[in-house]
């Protein structure tokens, strides 16, 4: 298949199956609110080493927040409900709780419940107090610059991570260039993040290592500076690959995301530099799911 | 299906214990079976359809029409719809753990006594003890939610451990006395006394008390973020309870009762 005269692999993205939950962060105005989120998020890139994978959704306006102040949607990512509620207390204790102005609001509603302000009250050291509001309930724990308001718990949902597909361009800026416009295109998209910095890779790994203590190591075959060394999926006109990954609260969210992502990354096509795509995957033994990149591109 | 409908013949000398007119007791019996129902009026008992022409077959939509002399309306009801055309009497809506009890006119004492979940709507006033604890009990209300469009007698709210109990008008003396949680908010004025030996829970008012207690003391003026939550979701509950929607959330902010831990407060709303 070839779109734009850019090749696409036949191949697929392997995901896996992980938690996931929506916070909203309010504040006084939305540079507080984003700072909170950015630092929530912060060290979030990968469950490999920093325990979750989280990113700001989207922002949000007034109207579309509980308390009518502007917002922002924050996603996290992990491998288990345990490890998901012990990021979120932290995350948010360290990051939310600090932060000026800010309040803390589910943004999900689902059966499995994840500690939020049910944990952080104790922080109020008794002069804590509770609110039931329209059937749930809030905690008002008392700060220096007021009080922070935390809804006592948010939502949790078996969720994807992992998903993903590799832009293999002529040269590192033409990679950056198709990826830029993937991330512009994607962040549009509801429910899903791209977890790395700027939501784009450049460090993609394989399993395993010749050093025993690592899990996991450079992807050599996709490397073009070993192109000379190694068994490379390189051909002689690919000089930088990027990936994307995508986490998303169902597949069909991070299907959703990888099609306008495949597509924005085609539009720059091979005028703009691209070669190919492909994917990352461990032979489908390993992820629950599998994303053709022809099957979606069709 | 029509509103089940209860409509007293004419007024007696006693009072009438209509409890068991809810939902919940009158599913699935028949019409001969509910007019055979007895009721106990004044030290006799009498059935009710001696007192009460009956019409209409839908349980779950009940209608009363009677007075001020109808106690224990809706008590311990969990389901339905229970209107009250007119005053209804003592312990309105007593127990309550579910579904919609609106009264037309006023309601006696100890209404919403012991209420745990569903709600009250009063369009006129409210005697004593509303929304308090049933005489015996350590706790008043704890859960659902009562409004009343007119005035509430003396120490609404007392020992109330959750909930919210709207006042559009005024809050007789020692409103929010011993509470315990929850909220009571007052549109009107606030009697002597407000929020003695409170706990803890939230009394929120419009205007200043004329007196406060002096085991009451300032914390300030502050942007209370739940505010804003609280007044949307009143915002559906007509005037003069939708008035703060939109209203910026500052409240100055009174800790009390010192003699009673401390750890409740009184908001006085900032002007809008």
């Amino acid at each position: 298949m070839i779109i734009n005269g850019v090749s696409i692999d036949e191949t697929f993205a392997e995901a896996f199956g992980m938690r996931g939950t929506r916070i909203v962060i309010t504040a006084h105005d939305l540079t507080w609110a984003r700072h909170a989120a950015v630092a929530l998020t912060g060290f979030a890139t990968s469950v490999i080493a920093c325990g979750a994978e989280a990113g700001i959704e989207r922002e949000l306006s007034p109207e579309e927040t509980p308390d009518g102040r502007p917002g922002v949607s924050a996603l996290l990512f992990a491998v288990s409900s345990k490890e998901l509620g012990k990021q979120l207390e932290r995350r948010v204790g360290q990051c939310v709780l600090t932060c000026p102005t800010t309040a803390v609001y589910s943004g999900l509603d689902a059966p499995e419940k994840l500690p939020l302000g049910k944990t952080l009250r104790y922080f109020g050291d008794g002069f804590q107090n509770s609110k039931q509001i329209g059937g749930k309930r809030y905690w008002r724990v008392p700060v220096m610059d007021g009080e922070f308001l935390a809804e006592e718990t948010t939502s949790m949902v078996k969720a994807v991570g992992g998903g993903n597909f590799l832009v293999l361009a002529q040269d590192q800026v033409s990679a950056l260039r198709a990826c830029e416009a993937a991330i512009d295109a994607m962040r549009k998209l509801p429910n899903v993040i791209m977890p790395f910095p700027g939501g784009v890779v450049r460090s993609g790994s394989k399993v395993g290592s010749k050093y025993k203590a690592l899990p996991a190591s450079t992807n050599d075959a996709f490397c073009p500076t070993l192109r000379g060394a190694t068994r490379s999926e390189l051909s002689a006109d690919v000089g930088s690959v990027m990936e994307i990954v995508i986490d998303g609260l169902t597949d069909a969210d991070v299907r959703a995301a990888m099609k306008v992502g495949l597509q924005a990354v085609c539009e720059v096509g091979a005028a703009g530099g691209v070669r190919r795509i492909s994917a990352g995957n461990y032979g489908g033994k390993l992820g629950q799911f599998h994303f053709h990149l022809r099957e979606i591109l069709s | 299906m029509t509103a089940l409908t209860f409509t007293l013949k004419q007024q007696v000398a006693q009072r009438i214990d209509v409890s068991a007119l809810t939902p919940d007791r009158l599913a699935g019996l028949s019409a001969d079976a509910i007019r055979a129902l007895p009721l106990n009026v004044g030290n006799r008992e009498l059935e009710l359809g001696e007192l009460f022409s009956v019409g209409g077959d839908d349980a779950d939509d009940i209608v009363i029409a009677g007075g001020a002399r109808l106690d224990r309306i809706g008590f311990g009801m969990s389901r339905g719809r229970l209107r009250v055309d007119g005053d209804a009497g003592a312990y309105a809506g007593a127990q309550m753990r579910g579904g919609e009890l609106v009264v037309g006119g006023s309601v006696g004492m100890f209404a919403a006594c012991g209420m745990r979940g569903g709600s009250l709507s009063v369009e006129g006033n409210a005697g004593d003890f509303l929304g308090g604890a049933l005489p015996g009990d350590m706790q008043g209300m704890r859960g659902g939610l009562v409004r009343v469009r007119g005035h509430a007698g003396e120490r609404a709210g007392d020992r109330m451990r959750r909930g919210a109990i709207l006042i559009g008008g005024d809050a007789g003396a020692c409103c929010a006395s011993r509470m315990i949680a929850g909220t009571v908010a007052v549109f009107g004025k606030l009697g002597e006394r407000a929020g003695e030996s409170m706990k803890r829970g939230t009394l929120l008012c419009t205007q200043a008390p004329e007196r406060m207690l002096t085991t009451f003391n300032e914390c300030g003026s502050f942007e209370l973020v739940f505010l804003t939550l609280l007044f949307r979701q009143w915002k559906a509950l007509g005037a003069p309870f939708d008035t703060l929607a939109g209203r910026a959330p500052r409240a100055r902010r009174y800790m009390g009762d010192l003699g009673a831990g401390g750890k409740g407060e009184l908001l006085v709303l900032a002007a809008a």
